[in-house]
């Protein structure tokens, strides 16, 4: 049998747990379609079929025995490549760990195992995860499922291009500036950025820890709730998830927005978006409406300011990371990168604190000016139409520069704020490849943006949408 | 400070040796988000303010719905 890749992942999961399908099957018919699809669009470090085999066995054993499944029992998954397991190596997209063997296990790896998920293996990202696009030097660009002289954004490219080409139906990616949403927005999923500290680090490859989140891509707001009920949740191995309350991710996706506000911020977030991105956000908002959502106009602070507290807190805190390696190691690093790293070496420390200082009364101050009356703000996720890999890597270094930096225009103050945030697929540009909106709530809103992300899904469907190529298998 | 400044205070404080482009690329951006957060500083951060912490406001912000939920899960039962 085959077929089960249009299924989303709480379809699989009910699948296997009515018994309608068999873990064995599902993970043979994502492995074969990770084999094929996977090195087109450049998006697997490694696949490990003998795990992913024998821990879909034991599910189905289990399931035969009648015993209780997890949320996620039976589903394959697989993830970036910066998550550690102990034995399997993580190479964080870089040169320098290509050889890397942790001797931990991530948290967020252990909650899934625990929920019976399958992990196929690990994914494409850019070096050290310090890239919007997915470009990667030593391991290759990762690719759009939806036309490859396109990047599928970055950094967690392989975990985007992966549930774009329905070859899992989730991913982990990790965020620092926008590398969950990037990916997702540029390949039409659904990616959520959690709340700083809602979802365990421990075991993850570092890029700025203050800014931080792992989090799903997924084709639905519904499929990343799910992963959500899995991977949430205080972590003594990570002091930042202590004061995470339990929140209720999956019963609040009912369809319906009625008593629900969202802000629509002008300024800086509607002015550096291009005409043909604001029509699709304009066209999202409507859809918003229509199942009940209340808009209003906010306008955001200076966001001059909370760029610059963020590229601060993050080039400081790589370049601590790095620095040893950038003196021994400077060869093993792509120019690119190393460029990116090493302003954080020429930033006094008193900088740095003050922007940690001003983190939570600048939260604040744009919680209140953004969002203000409302529970969440409607942003693109993007500012332009997604970029040409020719666009993003042919040309001078300032133009390169300004292209790149911009795809981060509206994602990377976000991470400073420690807020969570949906993006989610509303359409395509005339480049054809997709657009998207993102949905940002205040700490711990997660659940009200996942009820506002499956609304709009259950009245559009470019989430159901499948890029050439990526239907059945011949 | 000047670019070469720059470069020879990587190059002490951190042992890298900065190629004339990369200090020129590093004092530019060093020297704009220096100027920015130090301004921003200057307007907002306030001596006593507290708490200052990004956690401390996550943990105002968490028991806040906590204490919401028992009192909404209290006023259904």
């Amino acid at each position: 049998m085959s077929g089960f890749f249009t299924l989303g992942l709480v379809e699989m999961a009910d699948a296997v747990a009515d018994g309608s399908v068999s873990s064995e099957a599902l993970a043979e018919e994502a492995l074969k379609r990770l084999e094929t699809l996977g090195p087109r669009y450049n998006a697997v470090m490694q696949i490990e079929p003998e795990r992913a085999r024998e821990a879909a066995r034991g599910i189905d054993l289990a399931r035969a025995r009648g015993e209780k499944l997890g949320p996620l029992a039976g589903v394959p998954l697989a993830h970036k490549d910066l998550l550690y397991r102990v034995g399997r190596v993580a190479t964080g997209g870089s040169l320098i760990r290509k050889d890397f063997v942790p001797d931990v296990t991530a948290s967020v790896l252990e909650r899934l195992d625990a929920s019976g998920a399958l992990d196929l293996g690990s994914l494409h990202l850019a070096e050290f995860a310090l890239s919007p696009t997915g470009f990667n030097i030593h391991y290759g660009h990762g690719l759009s499922p939806w036309n490859t002289a396109y990047g599928a954004g970055g950094s967690s490219s392989g975990s985007g291009a992966v549930v774009a080409a329905r070859i899992v139906p989730g991913a982990l990616g990790s965020d620092t500036g926008g590398s969950i949403r990037h990916p997702s927005a540029m390949c039409g999923v659904t990616g959520l950025k959690p709340t700083h500290g809602l979802v365990p680090l421990y075991g993850a490859m570092p890029l700025a820890p203050s800014l931080d989140s792992i989090g799903p891509l997924t084709r639905t707001a519904r499929d990343a709730a799910r992963m959500m009920t899995v991977l949430a949740g205080t972590d003594p191995r990570d002091a930042a998830t202590l004061p995470a309350p339990r929140l209720d991710f999956e019963g609040g996706l009912k369809g319906d927005l009625k008593g629900l506000t969202i802000a629509v911020p002008s300024g800086y977030y509607r002015e550096l978006a291009t005409p043909e991105i604001a029509a699709l956000m304009d066209d999202s908002r409507a859809v918003l409406k229509e199942a009940g959502a209340r808009l209003i106009e906010t306008s955001p602070p200076d966001m001059a300011l909370v760029n610059a507290l963020m590229q601060v807190v993050m080039l400081v805190e790589i370049s601590t990371l790095h620095r040893r390696w950038l003196t021994e190691r400077p060869q093993d690093y792509s120019p690119q990168v190393r460029a990116r790293m090493l302003p954080g070496l020429a930033l006094p420390a008193t900088r740095y604190a003050e922007a940690l200082m001003m983190r939570a009364s600048v939260t604040r101050e744009w919680l209140a000016a953004t969002i203000g009356g409302a529970d969440m703000a409607h942003i693109p996720t993007l500012p332009v139409p997604v970029p040409s890999i020719a666009e993003t890597t042919a040309g001078p270094p300032e133009d390169i520069a300004a292209v790149v930096g911009r795809l981060a225009a509206f994602t990377r103050g976000i991470n400073y704020l420690g807020l969570p945030s949906l993006s989610v697929p509303c359409g395509f540009t005339a480049n054809g490849l997709p657009a998207a909106f993102q949905l940002v709530g205040r700490p711990y809103a997660e659940p009200g943006l996942l009820k506002a992300g499956d609304a709009y899904q259950r009245r559009t469907d470019f989430h159901t949408l499948l890029p050439p190529g990526c239907g059945p298998l011949a | 400070m000047t670019q070469d400044d720059i470069a020879a205070c990587v190059s002490a404080d951190n042992g890298i040796t900065l190629t004339e482009t990369e200090a020129r690329a590093v004092s530019a951006l060093a020297g704009d988000l220096n100027a920015r957060v130090a301004a921003g500083a200057d307007q907002r951060l306030a001596f006593d303010a507290a708490p200052w912490s990004f956690s401390t406001l996550c943990a105002e912000i968490a028991a806040a719905l906590t204490t919401s939920e028992k009192t909404n899960s209290g006023a259904g039962e």
